[in-house]
């Protein structure tokens, strides 16, 4: 058993059924005698960059422990999922914590701002 | 003219410049600390989106270590961090077209 963590991104107009889709997830890494340890969602984010048309996506955090075979089946899921934009799933290290940077991205505006005046 | 030429040699010659004296071609400069390595507590995330973005230039492309002065283990851990983070969209792989 290992520990891993999936970050995924939700298409916006799905947001609202982001926790029917974790109650999902979660069945299926319990599915492999996964257990979850920790569920994070950081809510709705700007992109940095634009996939499927979309400009923002709402990011959530699983972190578990399970087996490869649990992560394989997670990541199948994920791919049959409509409405996921994008996951990425690492080993996760316990040291580095869950939450998002809280501060959404406001830097490239700020910086076209900042332009302009100049 | 060849007299000339013969007296500036010597300061040329490496062995020379053993000798006696600071070596001249070596400019000032301060010895850059990996900031890692100095702050143990600091740990190289891709979620952690303020930190890893130091590293890159506003046109999304990562910072030569020689530059930052991060050690070779760190710039390593670094670029995986930026490369996750592109993946997910949470780093810019360029800002050519927003």
């Amino acid at each position: 058993m290992t520990l891993y963590e999936t970050l995924f991104v939700v298409h916006p107009e799905r947001a609202a059924r982001v926790k029917e889709l974790i109650e999902r997830f979660k069945k299926v890494i319990e599915g492999q005698q996964g257990t979850v340890t920790a569920v994070d969602e950081w809510g709705l984010r700007d992109l940095a960059c634009r996939i499927d048309k979309q400009g923002k996506g709402f990011y959530t955090l699983l972190r578990y422990e399970s087996t490869g075979h649990g992560v394989e089946e997670l990541e199948r899921n994920l791919k049959l999922t409509d409405g996921i934009l994008r996951y990425l799933t690492v080993q996760a290290d316990e040291k580095t914590p869950t939450t998002s940077p809280s501060v959404p991205r406001h830097a490239p505006e700020e910086r076209a701002e900042r332009f302009e005046r100049n | 003219m060849a007299q000339r030429e013969m007296g500036a040699r010597p300061n040329r010659d490496r062995p020379d410049d053993d000798k006696g004296g600071p070596p001249r071609r070596r400019p000032m400069f301060r010895r850059k600390v990996c900031r890692f390595c100095a702050d143990k507590t600091l740990l190289i995330d891709y979620k952690d989106v303020r930190m890893v973005s130091q590293f890159v230039t506003e046109r999304g492309k990562m910072t030569p270590s020689r530059i930052t002065g991060n050690c070779a283990r760190h710039q390593r851990l670094l670029t995986t961090a930026i490369k996750r983070a592109r993946s997910i969209a949470l780093l810019p792989f360029t800002t050519a077209n927003s």
